[in-house]
């Protein structure tokens, strides 16, 4: 029900225009800075970024424009005064659960898990472009270093004595043959065993 | 032009979708209170000090104060963040929050969605554009008559269907990028998505060998309702219909490809397109509860 005399507190329309045209702002730096790079002079994508990173950031290009053809998986050994232990795949225990429960954490443990092992899968290819890489260049990836804090801060082993330990990356990758029938193959890749002598 | 007018005018006199801005933040609220407690149960490792993942502190200025548990050092301070937020949605909850609580939950919130970007989805980004939008769902009490209300109401209309527009953005901005690849068009895309173990189940996984026409018809209408959303949600016969589908569509995300969180935050965004009406009614009836549980 209209109010009472509320016809009185009629706001100027130039007001509500310009409070209008903030909101058509922000939706065009939104559709900018999703679609702008193709369409919009490069100092107005600049500006759009300047406006929309970080506070207004927005990525919804899941499964987009195609779903992934590779799953990549971390997996490390240790070495301690027992040994050598067997390759682990961390990640594969929260999967379980997640299988289980899908509201429950696990499912987070698994994105970082994942996380983890693009950042390393990417790091492989970094490297492999750098001639003749040196251990040093392995080590100093940003990846390798955060799979070094999982294994000696978060792992089964973060209380051990770790003399040395090796991180690596099972990718899944799946394909279409003529048949349009899929398959899989598995690749692994390592990285060199850091000492922690 | 005479449409508009008269829109402009009665959104200053009366705010008809006070209940349905109401309902929708309880609902957003309920969602953020189950995502961040369960995140919680692992905050030393998500936003603590035990994080794997690769921070990124890329900013300077104000802008860095959206990223504060990307800094290493910030980290060991995590509950700072976490601990407000829950107050503040548990008291937003029970319908105590005004513009300065609704800021401070999206500022909250966009830290600790930054603080790890690896469990981030789709539906996150999504959330933290809806609750920058609900810090102008003011509320103004109908009996209200001034300059300052007549703002307040006309401003609440705005945030109402921006947040309409924001959610249609998501599946334009997804379904565009869509069309630019080859399996959404050709219909593999589900099938693909499904063969891996870790978007669905090993089972699912392991019996699908070759596409069926179930699944293309699927990845078909997936890629339809996202491009065609924008336009039909506006139209009220349908929208109800639409929002179903919408409905069921991530519901079978969160069960699946296991996407909960996306699943739930796209399922609470909906809640913005309940009429007031309804909206009342509901409210009603949770309101009756908690008295009688108060009063039990």
């Amino acid at each position: 029900m209209p109010l009472q005399n509320s016809s009185t507190y009629t706001l100027p329309s130039s007001i509500l225009w310009i409070i209008i045209l903030g909101f058509v702002m922000h939706f065009f730096t939104v559709l900018g800075y999703q679609f702008g790079n193709e369409v919009l002079p490069k100092k107005l994508n600049v500006l759009i970024d300047r406006y929309s990173v970080p506070w207004f950031y927005q990525n919804y290009y899941m499964f987009a424009p195609d779903p992934t053809y590779n799953i990549n998986s971390f997996v490390f050994r240790v070495e301690t005064s027992d040994g050598w232990s067997d390759w682990e795949e961390p990640g594969l225990e929260e999967m379980r659960q997640h299988w289980r429960n899908r509201f429950g954490s696990a499912s987070d443990m698994y994105d970082m898990f994942y996380g983890l092992s693009n950042a390393l899968f990417d790091g492989i290819i970094f490297v492999n472009f750098i001639d003749n890489p040196t251990d040093e260049n392995w080590f100093s990836l940003p990846a390798h270093n955060a799979a070094e804090r999982y294994i000696t801060r978060n792992s089964a082993y973060a209380d051990s004595h770790i003399l040395s330990f090796q991180v690596g990356v099972k990718t899944e990758h799946h394909f279409f043959d003529e048949d349009h029938h899929i398959h899989a193959k598995e690749i692994f890749q390592q990285y060199p065993i850091k000492s922690m002598r | 032009m005479n449409w508009i007018t008269k829109n402009l005018k009665e959104w200053q006199f009366t705010l008809s979708i006070g209940s349905s801005s109401e309902l929708f933040i309880k609902i957003l609220y309920s969602v953020l209170l189950w995502s961040t407690i369960k995140l919680l149960l692992i905050g030393n490792v998500v936003w603590g000090e035990d994080y794997f993942i690769l921070l990124s502190d890329p900013f300077s200025g104000p802008d860095r104060l959206a990223m504060l548990l990307n800094i290493p050092a910030v980290r060991i301070y995590y509950l700072y963040f976490v601990l407000p937020f829950l107050g503040l949605i548990l008291a937003g909850l029970l319908g105590f929050h005004n513009v300065f609580t609704r800021i401070v939950v999206w500022f909250l919130f966009v830290n600790l969605h930054f603080g790890n970007g690896a469990v981030s989805t789709g539906g996150h980004h999504l959330i933290q554009q809806l609750l920058f939008f609900h810090i102008f769902l003011f509320r103004v009490k109908s009996e209200e008559v001034s300059y300052l209300s007549s703002l307040g109401r006309f401003i609440h209309h705005l945030a109402y269907y921006s947040i309409w527009l924001q959610i249609a953005i998501l599946y334009l901005v997804s379904g565009i990028w869509k069309l630019k690849g080859d399996l959404w068009l050709d219909g593999s895309a589900m099938f693909l998505t499904l063969s891996f173990k870790e978007f669905g189940f090993p089972w699912i996984a392991n019996t699908l060998k070759e596409n069926t026409i179930f699944l293309q018809i699927l990845t078909w209408m997936v890629l339809a309702y996202q491009v065609l959303f924008i336009a039909l949600v506006w139209i009220k016969p349908i929208r109800k219909w639409v929002l179903l589908f919408g409905a069921a569509f991530h519901i079978s995300i969160i069960f699946l490809i296991g996407i909960t969180d996306f699943g739930l935050f796209m399922i609470a965004s909906y809640s913005i397109f309940i009429n007031n009406d309804l909206a009342e009614k509901i409210l009603r009836k949770i309101r009756l509860r908690r008295v009688l549980s108060l009063s039990a």
